[in-house]
């Protein structure tokens, strides 16, 4: 007993540790260093799958990056942005139908970043020549264009003609939605032989300043390629420098929270797919590419590769569609559904069903906590049923309990006895408990990826319920005015939470073990305490699930 | 080989230590009502594993949980001990 008791206190001592430890190594550090006056620019080299260009001595403000090159802009229903004709590049979107804060004079969400700027993410094509004596376009090649701008339902024709007389011609389609069509052409009017293979790359950086990596959900390069979902952090990609698979079609690109940047090769191409980074530690530069195979180009012949973009959010209909649609392989595990797919799809799809149908995330999770409830209901009402006998049987247990006395042995076999004759199970047993937790593991999970819950408001001062709870008890709820660091960020939601887990314990029968019942005790603060740092929807649900048991227990005692 | 024994038994020592956690903290968060059987889910498991392997043992110990829900038949005895499988040697 009092091993248990020291080791439950030095848990709960730890935890609070951690979490302290957390904001003052950690988080306090990063915060100064995103105050200070940000490092002056370097400029980055870089790598094609061809062969590495001169490094390019840039600017680094985004207007400034903007306005070096000639460009085409584009927009869709989704999409704004740019290509730069010097390299032919798509290195500016923004997805216009995201915010990027929740302020409301916030911009739209970048994505696509020019080459010289910090964040600087952008995709590429063309062809890598056996040859290197081959003149190629390079990124910094100066590409003509038939139009200003390209509008969904348009095609982008870009031209350029090396000095021997190779022709490259790229045209480029953008969908209503996140998806860029890119065919890129090449005609051999030399009088040599050629050697090509196509390829197409994603190039990002600044990637370590994001700081929202959690340990719950995958950000880096994803692929599915070779009939396997691949995923691999920056910080692995960092230290193994390249990773690189054979496949046929699939796809590859780089995850965020909620976006995606992916390259979807022709599906019965086979491609060989690498992840990799260069450049040095303060200056990481990641990339993920596919090459195609080669083809052999005499004089007067050419050859096309087509291949897809798709720079978006990962909204699952949408990716869904795009997997139909482009015959892709398991688009939507872009989206990092995590070990319980099986139930966290579903259960992604339920929701979002009440949402479209009540307009409402708060009804929407009532209702959602109601029809698990009822799932779960045959477990709570047996469990009721026997606990009410148990109640009938105490006298005759106490009376076994007296007449056996020290008799541990007897005493079991007379309650095993009594148990059998009135057929009642003493407990419920252990998998009612472990049919609960992957529930809500799975709505945390829901919660904390889709795009579709991002900035979605669940009440009154819940303006995001896929964040923790603004408010906090430390500053009285907003009356003083002081931000108290993140772990006394407890807010009036969890505090709610632990009342109504409080209630709960008041009303269930007390364990008869003396370590848990004190155990029990402790449990509201620990999780009202724990759960402040989740996201505001799982808290309320977690609250709902207090709320309906305390209803079902006070419902089915009545009826007794 | 030696890699992959060495490998396997740090693997084992691992699951072992997780339900050392479960059975020392975690239990009294999560559990409410307890276990139906003698011995209990977890001590159970860490016997199987410990007799029967990791494989067999966790396999073993998974079927257990499964069979720990109040619709088992109150005939049905409280003592369910770890059956120890010969297979082969060890």
């Amino acid at each position: 007993m009092d091993l248990e008791k020291r080791n439950l206190l030095l848990a709960m001592i730890a935890s609070i540790a951690i979490f302290g430890g957390y904001y003052f190594f950690y988080e306090k550090p990063q915060l100064e260093i995103q105050n200070q006056a940000p490092a002056s620019k370097q400029s980055a080299s870089f790598i094609t799958p061809t062969a590495s260009t001169a490094p390019v001595a840039a600017p680094s403000t985004y207007a400034d990056a903007l306005s070096s090159a000639k460009r085409v802009t584009f927009k869709s229903n989704a999409v704004s942005g740019s290509i730069s004709l010097t390299g032919a590049r798509i290195d500016d979107l923004f997805l216009t139908h995201f915010k990027n804060s929740l302020s409301p004079n916030s911009g739209p969400t970048p994505l696509l970043q020019p080459k010289a700027t910090k964040d600087s993410y952008y995709m590429e094509s063309g062809w890598v020549s056996s040859e290197p004596s081959t003149e190629m376009p390079s990124t910094n090649t100066v590409w003509s264009a038939d139009k200003q701008t390209l509008m969904p339902g348009e095609t982008l024709t870009l031209r350029w003609k090396n000095a021997a007389g190779v022709d490259f011609i790229r045209t480029i389609t953008l969908d209503d939605a996140y998806l860029f069509t890119v065919t890129d052409t090449i005609k051999n009017n030399s009088n040599r032989i050629l050697q090509v293979s196509p390829y197409a790359l994603l190039s990002r950086k600044g990637t370590e300043e994001k700081g929202s990596t959690s340990y719950a959900l995958h950000e880096g390069a994803v692929g599915y390629l070779d009939g396997k979902l691949k995923e691999e952090k920056y910080k692995d990609i960092q230290s193994e420098k390249n990773f690189n698979y054979k496949s046929r079609g699939g796809w590859l690109g780089f995850t965020d929270k909620y976006w995606l940047g992916a390259l979807l090769p022709d599906q019965n191409l086979d491609v060989v797919a690498n992840f990799k980074a260069t450049g040095t530690d303060q200056q990481m530069r990641f990339q993920t590419d596919f090459i195609g195979q080669g083809v052999l180009l005499h004089k007067g012949m050419s050859s096309s590769h087509t291949f897809h973009f798709y720079a978006g959010a990962k909204a699952v209909d949408i990716l869904d569609a795009y997997e139909q649609k482009l015959n892709l392989p398991h688009f939507d595990l872009a989206i990092d559904f995590g070990w319980f797919y099986f139930i966290t799809r579903p259960l992604f799809f339920v929701l979002k069903t009440l949402h479209q149908f009540f307009g409402n995330f708060a009804l929407a999770i009532v209702v959602l906590t109601l029809v698990i409830r009822g799932i779960l209901f045959p477990l709570a009402s047996k469990s009721y049923k026997s606990m009410a006998k148990m109640k009938e049987l105490g006298p005759e247990l106490n009376r076994i309990k007296e007449s056996a006395g020290e008799d541990k042995m007897r005493l079991n076999q007379e309650m095993m006895a009594l148990y059998k004759k009135h057929k009642v199970n003493p407990v419920s047993g252990c998998l009612p408990m472990f049919l609960q937790i992957p529930v809500l593991f799975a709505i945390y999970k829901v919660l904390l990826i889709s795009i579709e819950m991002r900035h979605a408001p669940l009440f009154g001062w819940i303006k995001d319920m896929s964040a923790p709870d603004p408010t906090t008890l430390f500053n009285l709820f907003g009356l003083i005015p002081w931000m108290p660091p993140s772990f006394l960020m407890i807010g009036a939601l969890p505090i709610f939470m632990g009342f109504t887990m409080f209630l709960q314990q008041k009303l269930s029968p007390q364990p008869m073990d003396a370590m848990q019942s004190k155990m029990f005790l402790l449990l509201p603060f620990l999780f009202t305490y724990m759960l402040a740092q989740f996201p505001a929807g799982v808290v309320f649900y977690w609250s709902l699930t207090n709320i309906l048991a305390i209803v079902q227990q006070w419902a089915l005692s009545r009826k007794k | 080989m030696i890699f992959l024994k060495k490998a396997a038994h740090i693997m084992k020592r691992f699951v072992l230590k997780l339900i050392q956690i479960y059975t020392h903290g975690l239990k009294y968060i999560l559990v409410i009502e307890g276990c139906r059987y003698q011995p209990t889910c977890s001590s159970y498991m860490r016997e199987t594993i410990l007799y029967n392997g990791l494989r067999k043992g966790l396999q073993m110990g998974i079927k257990r949980i499964l069979r720990c829900h109040p619709w088992v038949s109150p005939e049905k005895p409280l003592f369910d001990p770890v059956e120890i499988i010969e297979k082969g040697k060890k």
